[in-house]
């Protein structure tokens, strides 16, 4: 066992320095386009188990979104049983609350969860910083608009990251598995202001 | 303005022929039957599948999974696909087992939990004529005599706005159980392969 705790060490050092420095930027002035794929069919029903933690009190149910035009997804989240705890229509610069219950009905949740499927949503971003960090094989792409600092990660050239926040401060990070590129089998939302995270597992129907 | 009037009345009776509302004497005829058949079980297991529809899905979204009841509450709800997910209504407690990790509460604690606890146990037995929680409407088609319940209790309602419960004919049991949202949304369970009356171990009904 001690011989494995120093090439251990070494290498949990070489992350933290890895992670440390500072990534490289090979381009400037240059704008990217970056697609998010994830959500952009509108002939699919994207279905989700879904996991929301918030100060340690868990909420489980399904979460189902879709599509309905060229701005605009409706997002539903369901109790196990079907009951709707919540319906929404949201679009990048729109937002309609259709229903939610009682118990979730208060401003700061309604908005937190608007901002965060609106960045789940978000199908296009254009960004002006390439960073590549090829010891990982990723390209981080920066951009700033009047919410905030935005990093996208891409890993071969698949978004598996969205991170939002300040230069200073990530304070949300949207994690994508993809098997196909075209739909995100796993999904997590975690904030790092407030104790939220939402995990989602794609429905296998 | 009677056109308009008659033009809707049309409608309604459109909609209304599949399914026909009951007579007094059936009414009285139904909720005996039912209530004999629901003094007769003691044990009940089946399978599920439930079915969730929004007007704007292009289709339901389906879960499956299995289901036991036993005199007089416990009930245990077991999902299987796509996830597992257990929840078992028993002695006034909710247990839970999430893909593993296991949880539980006390539905006496809160009133409007132990009611829809109360709803849900007598949506399988077939026991929720209470028309003190309930304002009930009956209907029949053809192949299902069908009990509409609507709670009073303003809390439930937030939840529960409306259960429809389709009892087979012959046999007076619950075959299907609709809970409406609104008109276009609503989710339905479909039970199959009942058995009725066999032994049922207690541990089906924990976590």
């Amino acid at each position: 066992m001690p011989k494995l705790t120093i090439p251990l060490l070494a290498i949990s050092f070489f992350l933290v320095f890895g992670c440390a420095s500072k990534p490289k930027i090979s381009t400037s002035g240059e704008v990217v386009s970056v697609a998010n794929p994830y959500f952009s069919d509108a002939s699919k029903d994207y279905v989700y188990r879904t996991k929301i933690t918030v100060y340690g009190h868990e909420l489980n149910g399904v979460l189902i979104a879709k599509k309905i035009s060229d701005s605009i997804h409706r997002v539903v989240l369901t109790t196990d049983f079907g009951n709707t705890l919540l319906d929404f229509e949201v679009g990048q610069t729109s937002f309609v609350k259709n229903s939610i219950v009682e118990d979730l009905d208060r401003k700061i949740i309604v908005n937190t969860l608007r901002d965060d499927f609106r960045l789940l949503f978000r199908e296009r971003f254009a960004a002006s910083e390439i960073h590549q960090e090829n010891q990982h094989a990723y390209t981080n792409l920066g951009f700033d608009d009047k919410d905030g600092h935005y990093v996208l990660k891409l890993r071969n050239q698949r978004l598996v990251a969205i991170e939002k926040g300040s230069r200073s401060k990530v304070r949300v990070v949207l994690e994508f598995e993809s098997a196909n590129a075209t739909v995100a089998q796993k999904i997590s939302i975690t904030h790092h202001d407030i104790k939220l995270h939402i995990g989602m597992h794609q429905f296998e129907q | 303005m009677k056109k308009i009037s008659f033009a809707i009345l049309f409608l309604i009776g459109i909609t209304a022929c599949a399914q026909e509302a009951m007579s007094v004497s059936e009414i009285a005829e139904f909720k005996k039957d039912v209530n004999a058949a629901s003094a007769k079980i003691t044990t009940m297991t089946t399978d599920f599948t439930q079915y969730k529809h929004m007007d704007f899905l292009s289709k339901d979204v389906e879960t499956s999974g299995k289901m036991a009841f036993k005199e007089p509450n416990s009930l245990s709800w077991q999902y299987k696909k796509p996830y597992n997910y257990l929840i078992v209504f028993k002695s006034g407690k909710i247990l839970i087992n999430d893909e593993g990790k296991k949880s539980q509460m006390d539905a006496k604690s809160n009133k409007t939990f132990s009611k829809i606890n109360k709803l849900i146990v007598g949506s399988v037995s077939g026991q929720m004529f209470d028309e003190k929680e309930f304002a009930i409407s009956y209907f029949k088609s053809k192949d299902f005599n069908i009990a509409r319940f609507i709670p009073k209790d303003a809390s439930l309602k937030k939840y529960i706005k409306q259960v429809e419960l389709s009892f087979d004919k012959k046999q007076g049991t619950v075959e299907q159980v609709r809970l409406l949202e609104s008109e276009k949304d609503y989710t339905k369970i479909v039970f199959k392969n009942k058995i009725l009356n066999a032994k049922v171990d207690d541990s089906a009904f924990s976590n």
